[in-house]
This record gives C-alpha cells, structure tokens and sequence, in this order.
C-alpha cells in the first residue's frame, strides 16, 4: 500500500513538472512565413541584399475566403530589410517584430534579376545548410525586382505564394513552358553540373504574374534567359518528360488553309551517345501521341485521314527543339540539356578525357533528332 | 513463449540481431558510400552484406564449440594470460561503441528535432531508458525488440518505397563497375562498419536456447539487415545523385525532406522516420549496454550483472561527450570499427586454433 503511494504521487508529481510545456510555443506567437524575395541593392552597395518576407493576416485571409461584402484590405503583410547575407538580414527584421519567425511553410523562393546574375551560390548556401527551410519550396527568377512579385496583389488567390505555385502546378503538367524545379532540386543540379542549370522565370506584373520560360544560369550566375517555347524545347529533351504525363498543344499550318491545334501526351525519349571523330553525337528518339483539339479548315471530311497531320507535326517539334538547342549551344554556351552528365554515365571512358574541356566543346556537339509521334484521335467531332 | 529462464529462442536471437544492427548508420550509410564508391554504391553493400556473414560464420562457430561458456571464459581457457587482455580490449570496445550510438543518435534528435535541449539530456535520458530495459535481464531486451521490430521496419520500407517510386532515376548508378580495387576496400568496409553489432553474439551464445542454431540466426539476421540497407541506399541515391548525396551529412534524413510528388499524399514524413529514429537508437543502445555489464560481470565472476549496468553509464557519456562534432565522431567510429572487425575475423580464428591445438596436439 505504501509503495502504490509512493508509485502514485511520483506519477502525478512528474506529470505535473515534466510535461514539457516549458518552452512551449502559442501558435499566434509564431507567424509563418510564407515567401521570400532576395534583391541585389543598386549601385553603390552592390555587397548588400534586400530580404522581402511575406507573412498572411490570418483575419484578413478569412474575410477574403469567406465571400459576400466588400474585399479587406490585402491579406498579407511585407517584412523588408537589408543586410549582407540572407540569414543575417532575416535575423533584422526580427528586430521589428512580436513574433517568433517560422519558415518551415514557406514555398517559394523569388530570386531578383540584378542579384542573380552576381551569383546564386550566397543566397543558396543558408537553404540546403538549414533543416528550416524546406527544400521542396519552388525557386523563382524574376524578370526584374523580386519584391514586386511578393507586393502584388493578386485577384484570383489571396495570397500571392498560392497564386504562382498553383500556375507552375498547372503549367508544367499542361502546357509545358515551365520548369518545375524546387530549390532541393536546382541546388542538386548546380552541384552535379558545378553550377549550370535552369530555373523557372517569373514576370510580375501589377495585377497577375506570368511563370513561364526559364532563366539560364552557368557558372553559378544568370546568363540570360530562354522564351516559353525555347523552355518547352529543352524539356522535350530532359529526362523530366518520361515521369509525368504532360500535356501540350501545338499549332500547325496544314498543306490546306488554316491551323490545326494537336494536345501531345505520353511523349518519351530515349538519347543515346556515339562518337564520331572525337566528338560526341547524340541521337534523340522521341516517341508520342497526339490528337487533334481544333481545325481552322473549313472542308468537312467523312473520312478523315489522320496521318497527314504526322509529318508536319514530327517538323514542328523538331525544329522547336533545334531552335531551343541554337540558342543555348551558340548563344549561352551552357550544357542545361544534361548531356554532359549523359556522357558522365553512358560514356564513362571518354567522359574522363573531355570533362575539362566540356564547356569549349558543348556549343559544337551534333544532335539528331528523330521525332515519330502517332495521332490517335480526333476529339467527338469527325 | 513466455520463459522465466531467462534465455532467448531462435526467432528471438534473429529478431535481437536485426535491431541492433538497424541502428543509427542507417541515415548516413549513403553518403559514406557515394563518397568512397560512387554509383556502385549499391554493390559495396552486397559485398559487405557477404563479408559480415562470414564474420558471422566464424563468431558464431567459435562460440558453439563452447555452447556453455562465454567469449570471456573460453578466451582465457584457450589462449591464458592473452585471454585476459582480449577480454578487457572487447569490453572496452563495446563501452566505446555504445558510447559513439548514442552521440550520434543524439546529434540526429538535436539537429532535426530538439533544437534547443542539451544534447547532454538527450543522451542522459537515452542512457537512462536502456538502463531501465537492460537491468532486466536478456529475455525482455529480445521481446522487446520483437515488439518494436515491425513498428520500426513497415514505415521505413514503406515511406522509402513511395520516394523511389514516385522520384527516383535509376540512371544515377551508371556507370557500373568502374572501381579500382582501392575504392572497393574502402567502399566494402564502410558498409561492415554499419554491420558491426553481431559481435555482441562473442557473449550471448550461452543465452540462447538452442547455441546450436546461432550461426543460422545470424544469417537470417544479416540477409534482413543487408536488404534494407540497400533498400534505404538505393533510394536515396537514386533521388539525390551520387554528387548531391555526398554532401549531405544525414542523406537518409534529408531525402525525405525535398522529395515533392509523394509529399502531396503525406507531407513532411521525416517526422515519421525521426520518430522511427529514437527506435532504431534504443534497440541498438539496450543490447550493447547489457552486452558490456554482462561481459563485465562475468570476468569478476559475479553472480549478478545488474549492478555494473549503472556504473556503466557515466562511462558511456563521457566517451558520447568527447568527441567535438559530428564529423569527428565519425571519424572516431571508424577507428573504433577497426577494433570490432579484430574481434570479428582475427580473435575467433586465433582461439579456434589454439583451441584445435589444444584438443589434438597436446591431448594425445
């Protein structure tokens, strides 16, 4: 009896002492960051950086999600500060702040024009270093300042950070003009190729946002950019394609007056690597189904004959490509189709005799293309 | 099968050595090998899978010619004043290494979970569990592990399995076969070093019921263990590259974190495997720690072994304590595994010898 006593008040003593509340965290004491921008600062200061955080007026949100009576003001609030690293600048913004920083929900990265192209390896380092940051947030460029892309104030979601991860969710599945690239996977790109890659590029603009194309970077610094269709002509080519099951149009001038509009899907590609006098040779075989969303042509046919649409469409996809290919063998000079790494894998041997020289030697490699896509079907409409 | 004779089964022994072979090498077995072999990652640890089985093979057969004596008798009977001197060196070694898995399973807990806590109370109050469980005897340390076994094993194989599923490339292994021979010793003893644990086996043959059967439960136990390292090594490199694996410090850690496609099901299952962690820590911790007081206990010939498990402890912090950072206790490890594959292939072969010798030459 004496020692269930004993049992019992030690029992009840450390439920009350040890219940490890003693650092405990209110949720409203915490405020979740849910984006940030990084901006170089101009001339003059060009060592600093700017930090734009955005945080959402969780009573804001709920008005605007809610319905019925006039729009409240925006539902999220800018943090801005400058300083010299990223982690740094961030710890400053506290100095203004009631709140515990929290970033474990923040999903998206913006990285300005002018700051990236001084150099994407500072600003990196403090988000694969730190378990905060979560590695799957998108990594976004953008054509001009960053935080004009966090201060928008956009119509369709509330918050911006939904707005733009929801367009690259749809893009980079339906349309094919993005690259939907995390920053994990970006960081492990830049790593594997010592700092070549591409990154999704966003455009702001007072009301909306266009994430299409992609910025270039090589060398750890942005180079330049490549257009939505240059973007889908390198994707064609990536691995990326085999996995998911993209979807996109493209328009064709038929023999006949008008356009023809085909949805591609299931496209696949196989690259193989010969060597023909020292140089590398890539053969890309491409293989996919088509079929047909809209005609211009007037003429109604009973029988339609699917196959004559097969050529004109195997030309465009070519030549989508080798003008994707033009641009970043000739005017960037940067391998982003992985090819390099292709060698690295399938060319071991003669990888080891060109690896240093690779850089020189990308913009002359030859690439065949060979394009076999089949139409299937014709919509409900002969 | 509730036995009050304190000796485990069979399925108990195999299940004990699984558990603690399943321990805190499991989250950086990959960036090791990425490191020292490259895309033939994946065959190092076959080769190392079959090497410690052989390990095995030679531990155990040692012990079932002595199936009533343990490692510290039959040492001192075969090999005299040199016996002592192994005894000491192996009760050293398993202090040392009980120290090492908790400092690294405690630099896991504070790097991703308790940020702010002491890792002096993560690993106190680690230490103090495996006393609680350890004073007990062997019999609850193997039922133990055959409850907490399945509850460790299904989420790791299953959340892997999603992450290969959903974002792996297998094209990260190209090029195959392209090691000198260098690389694959190198490659080859990383993974051994992560076996190491089956040494416990030098004390606790004399525990099972059938000593008999040991080198049968040791294969079972290596086989498992060699297929979920594999398992885990494969996945995380076939998402993260070879390149990007190297520099992780806990690549089995971190590929659950970027990992997106599988994400949109079940977001954030790092929590799941760190949970998973101070699992796959504790069963590692309770047998080496009651392997060194009941090794202890029997080279003072004392009845009991409860008493030495507390003074052990202090001991076993300190050693977690010494070493300054993460990277410097996996330094430490590695020379302390040096002293484990000793115990492993040399020290049994010495005693079979001697043992051979004994019996046939001057028995006649």
């Amino acid at each position: 009896m004496k020692g269930k006593v004993f049992i019992l008040t030690v029992l009840i003593g450390a439920s009350i002492f040890f219940h490890g509340c003693w650092n405990m965290m209110d949720l409203e004491k915490k405020t979740f960051i849910m984006m940030m921008g990084i901006d170089a600062l101009p001339e003059g200061q060009q060592d600093k950086i700017k930090v734009t955080l955005t945080m959402p007026v969780p009573r804001q949100l709920a008005g605007a999600e809610g319905g019925g009576g006039p729009r409240p003001e925006t539902p999220q609030q800018i943090l801005q500060s400058t300083g010299n690293t990223v982690y740094g600048t961030i710890r400053q913004i506290t100095n203004r702040l009631s709140r515990q920083l929290y970033f474990e929900h923040m999903t998206a990265i913006v990285i300005g024009e002018e700051a990236a192209k001084g150099g994407l390896d500072r600003f990196l380092d403090v988000f694969q270093r730190n378990k905060d940051f979560l590695r799957m947030a998108k990594l976004y460029i953008c054509e001009g300042k960053a935080e004009d892309v966090l201060k928008m104030e956009t119509e369709m979601e509330p918050l911006v950070v939904t707005y733009i991860n929801q367009i690259v969710h749809f893009n980079s599945s339906r349309s094919l003009r993005a690259i939907n690239y995390s920053i994990g996977k970006v960081i492990t790109e830049l790593h594997e190729t010592n700092g070549n890659s591409l990154v999704m590029r966003i455009r702001p603009e007072k009301k909306e946002a266009v994430v299409a194309g992609s910025a270039v970077i090589k060398n750890w610094k942005l180079v330049g950019w490549l257009s939505d269709r240059e973007t889908r002509g390198i994707l064609w080519m990536l691995k990326e394609i085999n996995r998911i099951s993209v979807e996109t149009s493209i328009e064709l001038q038929t023999p006949q007056k008008g356009l023809v509009v085909l949805d591609l899907v299931n496209f696949t590609n196989k690259t193989k690597a010969k060597i023909q006098d020292g140089m590398p040779v890539f053969y890309i075989n491409m293989r996919g189904e088509a079929r047909i969303v809209e005609k211009e042509e007037r003429i109604i046919k009973k029988e339609e004959n699917l196959e004559r649409y097969e050529k004109p469409i195997e030309q465009a996809i070519t030549k989508e490509i080798n003008n994707a290919l033009q641009k970043v063998q000739d005017e960037y000079r940067v391998d982003v189709v992985n090819f390099g790494e292709h060698l690295r894998k399938y060319r071991p041997d003669y990888w080891e005799t060109v690896k240093e020289k690779w850089d020189l030697m990308f913009p002359h490699v030859k690439v065949v293309l060979n394009v076999d896509v089949k139409i299937r079907r014709q919509g409900i409409f002969k | 099968m509730l036995t009050k004779n304190d000796k485990i089964t069979t399925p108990q022994t195999i299940v004990l050595i699984i558990t603690t072979l399943i321990g805190v090498w499991i989250t950086t077995l990959p960036a090791t090998l990425a490191e020292k072999s490259g895309p033939d990652s994946w065959l190092m640890v076959i080769i190392g899978g079959v090497i410690s089985v052989l390990g095995a093979a030679i531990v155990t057969s040692t012990g079932r010619q002595f199936p009533e004596k343990t490692f510290i008798e039959y040492s001192v009977e075969t090999l005299g004043v040199f016996g002592h001197l192994f005894n000491l060196g192996l009760i050293i070694y398993l202090v040392i290494l009980t120290g090492m898995v908790v400092r690294i399973f405690g630099e896991v807990i504070k790097v991703f979970l308790l940020d702010r806590t002491p890792i002096e109370v993560i690993i106190l109050t680690m230490l103090a569990l495996c006393v609680y469980l350890t004073r007990h005897g062997i019999e609850p340390i193997a039922r133990t592990a055959e409850v907490l076994l399945p509850i460790l094993m299904l989420p790791v194989i299953i959340i892997y399995l999603m992450i290969i599923l959903f974002n792996g490339d297998l094209s990260n292994f190209m090029p195959f076969l392209r090691l000198d021979f260098k690389e694959i010793i190198a490659g080859t003893k990383a993974t051994v070093v992560s076996f190491l644990g089956f040494e416990v086996l030098l004390l606790f043959i004399p525990l099972m019921q059938n000593p008999h059967q040991s080198t049968y439960s040791s294969f079972v136990a290596i086989l498992m263990v060699s297929i979920l390292y594999l398992f885990v090594v494969v996945t995380v490199i076939a998402v993260l590259g070879i390149v990007e694996t190297s520099l992780l410090i806990w690549p089995g850690i971190s590929v659950l974190r970027m990992t997106e496609t599988a994400g949109t099901v079940f977001p954030r299952m790092d929590v799941v495997i760190l949970s998973l962690w101070s699992i796959a820590g504790f069963t590692t911790i309770s047998p080496m720690l009651f392997a060194s007081a009941f090794g202890i206990s029997r080279i003072l010939k004392a009845r009991e072994f409860k008493s030495f498990i507390v003074p052990l402890v202090p001991v076993a912090y300190m050693i977690a304590m010494f070493p300054k950072d993460v990277l410097e206790a996996r330094k430490a490890v590695e020379a302390v595994s040096n002293m484990g594959l000793f115990y492993i292939f040399v020290v049994p072969l010495l005693i079979l010898t001697a043992h051979w010798i004994r019996r046939r030459v001057l028995n006649r």
